[in-house]
């Protein structure tokens, strides 16, 4: 006879919510992240900063569980300065996008809760994004977003960047940053677990820029 | 499933309220531990200074509470038997505990507990959430347990970076005297302790002044049939 | 087949008969075959490894450690080998507790080998009993480590001696542990290449009315006085002491004060020679 546990066993998984966003636009790419981090209804933080700086041209951005999110940005970028001592140099995007691929799936089994955007420059100097599932399976996009507000951002970003479904004659000239901060203002207004404010990354050939504006607080 | 592993907590502490002030970081808890709906430990502490810039508190299971503080004060001997003029911050441990706390997480084992842990680092306040997941947040003022519900809006409402000791503890007190009323498995015996750029001072417990008398507290119901 | 046994038995015979020759020429022990493992006795019953170990010990610079009235001192030298090397850099007092340290002499790595076990001890102790281990429970503790050193063939006993200071319930306690593994309390003891001089200088003292710094003078002459005439060597001395001042946690002596009494013990002993 199977003796049945009566003891519920711990949950190690928890979404702790938020939206991640990039677009990569010629040798530009622009990656916003919002500030807020929830338990359920209750907010834990409403300035958390769910964007971490990897090289000089690349940023990684992560939804879902904040513990795995640290942690794994943590790994990477261990992992990376191991990279320099070994080669001299920084990895190039590419790399960055395998070993983010091999990290999370040697997690296979008990997977990292996150969703993650890699966004960055690569050897040609083009913005480039990285798309991701929690375990590793990934794709070359132009654009991406990611977490608990991907399904109100997605289509807008699929009309203003792909030009999807439009009758115009179209294509996509707007500045990357203001595209992915319209698209947050509007995601707030919808999805509870977005809002507070959006850091965007600006990352061109001069650098990275950050910029935060105010998004809903409620 | 190994039969040790914390599954659900057994002697569990309430509420933790910590706020940044004009000169430090004010802390309070009350000093009740409870055996499910028993108020089985009235009178115990639950924060606790580890070195002498960082004091931690901590809501949820007790022993893991006391595991905690037997890890931070071995890191805290380990540090100062170096003789070398450098200690460890509240940053440092804090991120040392959410490594411990993350490593249990990850065997299904955790440290049951909500931790805030504050200190002086450079003459500024530092003010981190920690919790059972491993996950580790920095804030001007953290609430665990039922005063994440109850207490967060009052602290949203009134918090400013530059509350004198005596209006943080007027604010803090307040929180307490709210949980007291609303939360179940509070107590109205409550302890602060704060941290400044003298070192760590804790007060003595005390119990709170409450109101009972209240119109709304007598009459049980709106209903006049069960008034 | 054949051959390597007859080869091998060769080369043993070989090897005792040179044994033998040498044991002829010099009855110091070096080559009798006693020598070479500490699991053999010589036939006056001692352990020579053990001997030599004790000789690596007493050629380090002098430690010395005082119980005094108020607190305990500990203290010791060591040779600066070069220019190039970052100054106390290298120090031979180690905490194990907040109120457990020992000073170390002799073969320094050794000492540190030690060192690492007696803070293993000590956490340990702290993890199972909750409270801090007592140096008396140290001291033994590391005593015995120490001893099983001596008794297996692949091992080498320590070079070092140590000696440990704590404050066990309030009562300050002073230990030597030899590399033997033998150990005692002690009110005042020394070690290391000056430990004859630095004992004689101890007898004169009056512990019982001694304070905690005065001892720190009193360790500076006696270092003084221990090292060997005439030669220029560089050395650092470090202090450290347990005393009300301290929280009863064992740190080292602020550098200003353990500077002055440094120098004042320096000009005592010059007035002293210049006056006999």
């Amino acid at each position: 006879m199977v003796k049945e546990s009566k003891q519920s066993q711990f949950n190690p998984y928890q979404n702790n919510g938020g939206t991640v966003a990039a677009v990569a636009l010629g040798g530009r790419v622009a990656v916003g992240g919002d500030t807020r981090i929830s338990v359920g209804y209750n907010i834990i933080s409403r300035n958390y900063c769910k964007i971490t700086q990897l090289t000089s041209k690349a940023v990684i951005a992560s939804s879902g569980m904040v513990t795995d999110a640290q942690n794994l940005h943590k790994l990477l970028l261990a992992r990376i300065t191991l990279y320099k001592h070994q080669h001299g140099t920084e990895p190039s995007l590419k790399a960055l996008s395998k070993l983010l691929s091999i990290t999370l799936y040697s997690r296979r089994f008990f997977p990292f809760y996150t969703f993650n955007l890699l966004a960055g420059l690569n050897e040609e100097g083009q913005g480039a994004v990285y798309g991701y599932d929690a375990i590793g399976s990934f794709d070359e996009l132009k654009y991406g977003v990611q977490g608990t507000g991907q399904e109100l951002c997605m289509s807008v970003l699929d009309n203003q960047c792909k030009g999807a479904n439009r009758t115009d004659d179209y294509t996509f000239t707007q500045d990357p940053v203001e595209l992915i901060r319209d698209v947050f203002t509007s995601c707030a207004e919808r999805d509870i677990y977005t809002g507070d404010a959006v850091t965007v990354w600006d990352i061109t050939a001069e650098g990275i820029q950050q910029t935060s504006i105010p998004l809903r607080r409620d | 499933m190994a039969l040790n592993h914390t599954v659900d907590p057994i002697i569990v502490g309430a509420s933790v309220i910590a706020i940044k002030y004009a000169d430090g970081i004010l802390m309070c808890t009350d000093t009740l531990a409870s055996f499910g709906s028993m108020a089985r430990y009235k009178n115990i502490p639950r924060m606790a200074a580890i070195g002498n810039s960082t004091l931690i508190g901590a809501s949820g299971e007790y022993s893991d509470f006391q595991e905690i503080i037997r890890l931070l004060r071995e890191k805290e001997q380990e540090d100062f038997i170096q003789h070398d003029n450098i200690s460890l911050s509240a940053a440092h441990y804090a991120s040392y505990l959410s490594s411990i706390l993350y490593g249990k997480r990850n065997k299904g084992n955790p440290l049951y507990n909500s931790v805030a842990i504050a200190g002086i680092i450079n003459g500024q306040q530092y003010l981190a959430y920690l919790d059972l997941y491993g996950t580790h947040v920095l804030a001007d003022y953290v609430t665990t347990g039922f005063a994440a519900h109850l207490c967060k809006p009052l602290l949203g409402n009134d918090w400013r970076p530059d509350l004198t000791e005596s209006e943080a503890k007027q604010l803090v007190e307040g929180c307490m005297r709210t949980l007291w009323y609303r939360d179940a498995r509070a107590s109205n015996r409550i302890q602060f302790a704060k941290v400044t750029r003298e070192g760590i001072t804790f007060e003595d417990p005390y119990v709170l002044q409450s109101e009972w008398g209240y119109d709304s507290y007598k009459t049980y119901s709106l209903n006049p049939l069960y008034a | 087949m054949l051959f390597f046994i007859n080869f091998d038995t060769q080369r043993v015979t070989l090897d005792n008969l040179i044994r033998e020759f040498i044991f002829l020429l010099n009855m110091s022990g070096a080559g009798t075959g006693y020598d070479l493992s500490s699991t053999t006795y010589n036939p006056e019953g001692k352990v020579y490894q053990v001997e030599y170990a004790m000789k690596a010990a007493e050629s380090g610079g002098s430690i010395i450690g005082l119980k005094c009235k108020d607190g305990i001192v500990i203290g010791g030298e060591r040779n600066v080998l070069s220019k190039m090397l970052v100054q106390h850099s290298n120090k031979c007092i180690f905490g194990i507790t907040k109120n457990i340290g020992a000073v170390v002499t002799g073969v320094i790595p050794d000492g540190k080998a030690v060192i690492s076990r007696a803070r293993q001890e000590a956490t340990q102790y702290a993890e199972f009993y909750g409270k801090d281990i007592g140096s008396t429970v140290l001291a033994d503790r590391v005593a015995q480590y120490m001893y099983l050193f001596t008794l297996y063939g692949g091992l080498r006993p320590f070079g070092c001696s140590i000696i440990m200071a704590g404050i066990d319930d309030g009562t300050p306690k002073l230990f030597l542990i030899e590399p033997s593994g033998a150990y005692f309390e002690y009110f005042a003891c020394a070690s290391g290449k000056g430990n004859q001089v630095c004992k004689t200088e101890i007898d004169k003292l009056n512990l019982s009315e001694l304070t905690c710094r005065e001892a720190v003078y009193h360790i500076h002459k006696m270092l003084v006085k221990s090292r060997e005439e005439g030669q220029e060597k560089r050395y650092e001395v470090d202090i450290s002491w347990m005393n009300s001042e301290t929280n009863f946690f064992l740190v080292p002596v602020p550098v200003e004060f353990k500077d002055e009494m440094e120098r004042k013990a320096k000009d005592d002993i010059e007035s002293e020679e210049r006056g006999d």
